[in-house]
């Protein structure tokens, strides 16, 4: 991974780079997967390498505006000298050389070096940032300009014209008594505010103006706010509340959060009210944020050896404290916050020139000047170069992208909603209903039932005869119900017909059914004396809704752990169209899940059906939704076309895909489906197909035997995906079933999956001892060689 | 009663069969039929008749006269002299009086008896049209009863100043259990029929008359049982025996055993790059039931899920230097708790006292392991990172349950369980981690078992006893609930734990308007009222330390949000209004620590720093049985959408 100033550095090298494209959209940078978490990375790094409030690097989108920006600004007017104000519109980057300049007369003013760190620093960032937005034919000029704006500060400064046009407001928060107001009376070295040793002082939001060092400046006093308690949180958030409709109009340039260094507290305790800001003001107002710790001169507590601390060392450990407490505010960790330490004693230590000075001999007032200058200059930068809105602090989101062949075989498997009286079994039923073997069941003959005795005494031969009898005849009795079945399903839709033709105004009002009680609902055991059945009582009622709780068998100690619901419904809205939901969903105190289908299906009675569902599906704090349609058409009597397109929406990315799909039943056992599909999303696609053949045992419908064989082929990003499965479900003898799934693909990856269940052979649950017994096999040579180890 | 039809076309026969079911239905003393040819041939009939009237009454009695003979039409030798009829109408008339004697008497209620008789009354003199009225309204009586079966069947002692209404109100004679095959023919089950017997209501006994109501009573409770895919209760009528019912219930029972394995092996590139089989020992599932032991419900069921389950892979731990002395309590289930391990058996043996016996206890036995996360290690608002602490619990429940009604109930038994408290990353943890103020874990919190090691093991016992007359009016919950629990250590396992955990919880549905019950009327808007008070004395470890915080205990905040304490009382007021089917509520509740968090070892809820005390408000909707609300906590006054499943009540 590159940071941010290699990937400037880079850009400087490489000049094939053709300018208007845009610059953070080279290929080369982002993995195919997931560009996101790339930029991502990359914001991280260039807060890392620059401090409070730093110009990011861009988004994708952010570079487009660069592209923008760039070619709005014709190359030859950026050679134009910088005084030239004939310009219709100026150039950022003279803006910027015209902030600098400021920069460097009011560093005269106050007095400070241009060398001192923080200059440097706030230079180095305008530098960044002005690299990072000029395109490369600015890049020459951005280089120069630092010592241009120098040159120029120097002389304008001298001259003493043009006046300089500086002014910055200041917004004070902080707990109360910290000394909020003590240290705007001794910035402006004037009595402004009224301040009190015991007692808060300032009760209404005021707005203080003076002059310093010939800079006007403003300062919104707030009162203070109170130590953490659930009932002082109201009341907290009644002030901040205030404070910011007072700043709506005119956002104030640096926010000064303060802090008493000598008490503060080691615990936990300010972390609430530091979120409560974040949660009020947003997470924005951390990058103008300079944290003011006061009382700098007090006695230092003792430290952990019995002697006091070492200044240096207390302090940084102060302001890490409160720095980790406002990551954990905004749970991000790349911001840093400026320190200012200040002292408002009247009997505060002073030097030759009358100046407050800090315990290590730092006069504070320059200082905090110097700081806020710097903020204001690096919000002006941020702003002109629009990078304001790039940067996003808050707990890194990674996006987990939905792959295209994911999709895509779900897009292939999809089967669109079958009626709720299972219309959609039509070649099932036509299969049954030719077959002209009118009630063989009725034709057998009478059998004698026997009693368990009368079956004891009989040959093992008779009692196999028996059991294939009954056998025998519970199949045909299958047989039988299943054809009743589709027979009354048949005349059920003939005469809704009629009666639909027939008479309008029917009385479909019944009475409403009588509620019945279900029985409790089994809860999971537990080792607790509770058990809460009551909750779950209800009675049955005639909704069509089947809501049923989704059990998190890992959930909290101590409680049930139904998690979710999960709801199902299917209806039919008239004779042609079906609707059906299905999902699931939690909701907690703070996270939202949910997973849902919803189709809707109309049949047209000649043949084709037309369905349209939406699924939508959280993931993390996104939502995927697919919509997708389905069109089947049933024109042959033995084949099935199908065709279906959809569309999945994630984040702001849309992925496109479509199915074409044809089944075709070979007489009565034998069934194809073949299906292709494709999927497109932003700049990829991927391409499959399957084929699958399914045989049916001879007795199905009656019996589910089949054995399914699978070819997957998927293709994505020039690689192939080569599939195969088996499935089989198979009846081995009366009692028992066996059912395998095995699949292999040409990574050779793959999975055996057996399922075996009888009905009389309790014996195959043995497997489950031998594991309990090996377990304790194991436990108990773990024991010994742990006693042999605790002994020897 | 005519069953011509104009335009119909009718031989003589047909209109001599009319005439004649017209003069013998006994309404009529008189019919005449004459039919007149119209111009076009077709044929006009008209029906002339006189009513039959008797004298007019003053008393009305209803009588059953089921499982009697049916009274004898009189014939009468056309030679009688007057003395001998008036001697053969005396007996009659004897009889008649012996039978009403004998009959039993009618289940008719006064108020239904009184309307009669205003009615007879109101008429002056009885005639046919009033006594089928009179017909018509006891049986409409009877049907709204549920009595399905009932019948009028005659009217006797007319011209008596009384009239008798002869009921046949349908007496179960028998009641006939049958089990069916698949195909439907008719086997030997083999369930015993007195555990059947013993789920069918007092009302379906024979001797009873058979009500609907009963039907569907026993219908329901023999499917509680869970023993049979197809339930049948029909009446039949009784051939042998005139006006007797015979209940037939027909069952198909389900299948007793069912055993299923499932295995599951992963193929990944092997060495050469072919395809191979990861391991050769399958991970999966074993699940087995046996239902139905000797036909008396008892039942044996268990599950065995592993990711590889020929090798369970049982993690060492070896704590060198302090040498952990362990209770040989329970030395198989040690360790087994892993999280590729979970198993659960259970066997369950109904009618402890004998089918025979109306003493309903149950004695259950199960072996199971969970793992859970523990609520006492959560942090409170604003504090998110709290490392999680997983609770491991396996052991063996023993109780027995006595049934007093559907609801309320008697449950006491011994419980041995191990516990074993694990952090994240599933390594075996004594205390609990905490964040520090500069972003650092320590592992210095509250400890998490009584014994210090991180694995527990302790017997105790265990009661609860419930109270619970709440019942379903028009859809809303009324009614009371009072639930006891108790838990009682002996003092047995690591550290001799010795204590007393007991809690109470009362809950009172009150209703607010009396309404009238049946279907499709509205629900009555209802107050529920609703305390909790937890309490424990001796050993407390902190997995069994009370919480507050919940969708069960304090709304609006996650479990354990609050605090985690020694005592606890929780109150709460729900207004529930009907609307359209379902209902609104609005709630109010709060949760105290009634400052004994301090009391529980490391006090955890100082340390991640929750209050032990909060309040919540809101407002939900009941779709179902989810509820949908929207609850402010009001510790911090922020407010939430939760969705859950089942009442908090």
């Amino acid at each position: 991974m590159k940071s941010v100033r290699d990937w400037v550095f880079t850009q400087l090298v490489s000049k094939s780079l053709v300018s208007s494209r845009p610059l953070s959209g080279s290929d080369s940078f982002f993995n195919e997967g997931l560009p996101d978490e790339e930029s991502h990375d990359q914001a991280r790094t260039a807060s890392l390498v620059a401090p409070p409030v730093l110009p990011d690097a861009p988004h994708t989108s952010n570079g487009n505006l660069a592209n923008q920006l760039l070619q709005q600004v014709p190359i030859e007017d950026s050679y134009l000298p910088p005084h030239s104000s004939d310009k219709k519109k100026k150039d950022p980057l003279i803006k910027i050389e015209d902030l600098q300049v400021k920069l460097f007369r009011l560093l005269r003013r106050l007095g400070q070096s241009q060398e001192n760190l923080l200059v440097a620093k706030v230079l180095y960032r305008i530098h960044l940032a002005t690299l990072i937005r000029a395109g490369e034919s600015d890049l020459k000029r951005a280089n120069l300009m630092c010592n241009r704006a120098k040159a120029r500060a120097a002389e304008q400064e001298a001259a003493g014209q043009p006046e300089l046009d500086f002014s910055f407001s200041i917004l004070v928060l902080g707990k109360t008594g910290v000394g909020k107001s003590a240290t705007i009376n001794s910035l402006f070295d004037q009595m402004k505010t009224i301040t009190d040793a015991f007692r808060p002082a300032t009760d209404r939001i005021q707005e203080v103006v003076g002059t310093v060092n010939g800079i006007r400046v403003t300062v919104i006093d707030t009162p203070g706010l109170l130590p953490y308690s659930s009932t002082n949180v109201r009341r907290n958030k009644k002030i901040m509340l205030s404070v910011k409709r007072f700043i709506k109009k005119s956002p104030p340039d640096v926010v000064l959060y303060f802090e008493r260094l000598d008490v503060l507290n080691m615990g936990y305790s300010d972390f609430p009210l530091l979120q409560l800001m974040t949660e009020v003001f947003g997470t924005p107002i951390w990058f103008n944020t300079i944290l003011v710790m006061t009382h700098s001169s007090s006695v230092l507590p003792e430290g952990p050896n019995g002697y006091p601390a070492s200044y240096e060392s207390y302090v940084t450990q102060c302001t890490e404290l409160v720095q980790h407490h406002i990551h954990q505010a905004v749970s991000d960790s790349r911001l840093e916050n400026p320190v200012l330490l200040v002292e408002n004693h009247p009997q505060c230590e002073k030097n030759v020139m009358g100046e407050r000075v800090l315990p290590n001999g730092l006069v504070w007032k320059s200082q905090f000047l110097l700081s806020c200058i710097c903020t204001k200059i690096l919000g002006d930068v941020n702003s002109l170069l629009k990078f304001q809105n790039s940067i996003e602090l808050g707990p890194l989101s990674t996006p987990r992208l939905p792959s295209l062949p994911h999709l895509l075989s779900s897009l292939l498997r999809h089967r669109s909603i079958s009626s709720p009286n299972g219309m959609d079994d039509d070649i099932d039923e036509s299969l049954l209903l030719d077959t002209e073997e009118e009630d063989e069941y009725d034709q057998l003959p009478p059998i004698r039932i026997l009693t368990k005795a009368q079956f004891d005494r009989l040959t093992n031969l008779q009692k196999k005869d028996y059991l294939d009898e009954l056998d025998y005849r519970e199949l045909l009795y299958l047989k039988k119900q299943l054809k009743e079945e589709y027979k009354r399903q048949r005349e059920s839709r003939l005469s809704k017909e009629e009666s639909l033709v027939n008479d309008d105004n029917a009385d479909t009002q019944q009475a409403p059914p009588e509620a019945v009680l279900l029985p409790d609902m089994a809860v999971p055991s537990s080792f607790d004396s509770d058990c809460p059945v009551h909750r779950y009582r209800c009675l049955v009622t005639s909704e069509h809704w089947l809501v049923r709780p989704v059990l998190d068998p890992q959930g909290m100690d101590h409680d049930v752990g139904f998690d979710g619901i999960s709801l199902e419904t299917a209806a039919e809205i008239n004779k042609n169209v079906f609707a059906s939901v299905t999902g699931q969903m939690s909701k907690d105190k703070q996270d939202f899940s949910i997973q849902m289908e919803s189709a809707a299906a109309y049949m047209d009675p000649r043949g084709p059906t037309y369905s349209i569902g939406l699924d939508a599906q959280s993931s993390g704090k996104d939502m995927i939704y697919t919509v997708h349609s389905n069109t089947k058409l049933r024109t042959l009597k033995h084949n099935i076309a199908d065709c279906g397109l959809s569309l999945t929406s994630f984040g702001n990315k849309y992925y496109v895909g479509a199915k074409l799909e044809d089944t075709v039943a070979l007489g009565k056992r034998l069934k194809f489906v073949a299906n292709a599909g494709r999927m497109g999303g932003p700049g990829q696609v991927a391409h499959g197909a399957s084929v699958e053949a399914t045989l049916r045992g001879s007795e199905y419908p009656m019996r589910k035997d089949n054995v399914s064989l699978t070819l997957t082929l998927l293709s994505f990003n020039k690689e192939v995906v080569l599939g195969a499965g088996l499935q089989s479900e198979l009846r081995l003898s009366r009692s028992l079933r066996v059912a395998v799934n095995a699949n292999l693909n040409s990574r050779k990856m793959g999975q055996v999956c057996i399922k075996t269940s009888s009905t009389e052979h309790l014996q195959i649950a043995l497997v489950a001892a031998f594991t309990i017994f090996k377990a304790v096999l194991r436990r108990q040579a773990s024991e010994n060689s742990r006693e042999a180890l605790e002994s020897g | 009663m005519v069953s011509l039809k104009p335009g119909g076309i009718y031989n003589k026969a047909q209109l001599q069969k009319e005439l004649e079911t017209l003069a013998t239905c006994g309404m009529f003393e008189k019919v005449d039929l004459e039919g007149k040819t119209n111009a076009d041939g077709t044929i006009g009939v008209t029906i002339s008749f006189t009513e039959s009237t008797w004298q007019s009454a003053e008393k009305f009695r209803c009588i059953n006269v089921g499982l009697m003979p049916q009274s004898k039409p009189i014939e009468m030798d056309a030679d009688m002299t007057d003395k001998e009829k008036l001697e053969y109408y005396r007996s009659l008339e004897k009889d008649y009086k012996r039978r009403i004697e004998r009959a039993k008497p009618c289940l008719l209620p006064v108020p239904v008896h009184r309307e009669i008789m205003q009615m007879l009354r109101d008429q002056g003199k009885v005639s046919a049209r009033l006594l089928q009225k009179i017909r018509d309204r006891v049986q409409k009586w009877y049907f709204d009863e549920g009595y399905a079966c009932a019948q009028v069947v005659n009217f006797g002692n007319l011209n008596t100043k009384e009239v008798v209404c002869e009921v046949v109100e349908g007496d179960i004679t028998q009641v006939n259990i049958q089990f069916l095959d698949k195909l439907g023919n008719v086997v030997e089950g083999s369930t015993k029929v007195a555990v059947v017997k013993r789920e069918m209501p007092r009302q379906l006994r024979p001797g009873q008359v058979f009500n609907i109501e009963a039907g569907k009573q026993a219908l329901r409770n023999i499917n509680g049982l869970g023993l049979f895919s197809n339930i049948e209760v029909n009446p039949r009528p009784d051939e042998k025996n005139e006006g007797g019912i015979i209940v037939e219930i027909k069952l198909k029972e389900l299948e007793q055993k069912t055993a299923e394995v499932s295995t599951e092996w992963s193929i990944v590139p092997g060495r050469g790059g072919r395809p191979t089989l990861a391991s050769l020992q399958p991970g999966g599932t074993v699940t087995f039931e046996h239902r139905n032991i000797n036909g008396l419900n008892r039942s044996i069921n268990g599950s065995v899920t592993t990711s590889n389950f020929l090798n369970p892979q049982v993690f060492l731990v070896i704590s060198i230097g302090s040498r952990i002395k362990k209770w040989p309590l329970f030395p198989y289930l040690d360790n087994l708790a892993q999280d590729d391990l979970a198993f659960k058996l259970e066997y369950v043996h109904p009618y402890l006292d004998g089918v025979y016996n109306p003493r309903n206890r149950t004695l259950r036995v199960s072996c199971f392991n969970s793992r859970k996360l523990s609520p006492v290690f959560t942090g409170g608002p604003g504090v998110d990172e709290v490392p999680p602490i997983w609770v491991d619990r396996a052991g063996m429940k023993t109780n027995i349950t006595e049934n007093f009604t559907r609801q309320s109930k008697f449950t006491y038994g011994l419980v041995m369980e191990e516990i074993t408290t694990r952090n994240e990353s599933s390594h075996i943890c004594p205390t609990g981690q905490r964040v520090l103020p500069n972003g650092g874990i320590s592992a210095d919190g509250p400890p998490t078992t009584l014994s210090g090691t991180g694995i527990d093991q302790m017997a105790f016992l265990q009661a609860n006893i419930t109270r619970d007359n709440t019942k379903f009016l028009n859809g809303a919950i009324v009614g009371s609930r009072n639930v006891f629990q108790v838990d009682q250590g002996l003092g047995i396992g690591s550290k001799f734990p010795f204590f007393n955990r007991h809690q109470l919880t009362l809950t009172r549905f009150l209703q607010l308007r009396e309404v009238e019950e049946g279907a499709g009327k509205p629900p009555p808007p209802v107050l529920v009222l609703h305390g909790h008070f937890g309490g424990c004395v001796g050993d407390l470890p902190s997995y069994d330390a009370f919480t507050l915080g919940g969708p069960y205990s304090v709304r609006g905040y996650n479990m354990g949000e609050i605090g985690a304490a020694r005592n606890i009382l929780e109150l709460a007021a729900e207004l529930r209004v009907p609307v359209k089917g379902t209902h609104v509520y609005a709630f109010a509740e709060h949760g105290n620590d009634l400052g004994s968090s301090k009391d529980v070892k490391g006090n955890p809820t100082e340390v991640y720093r929750r209050l032990g005390h909060g309040s919540s408000y809101g407002v939900g909707a009941k779709l179902g049985l989810v509820r949908a609300e929207y609850a402010v906590d009001h510790n911090s006054g922020t407010g939430a959408f939760f969705f859950r499943f089942g009442e908090r009540f």
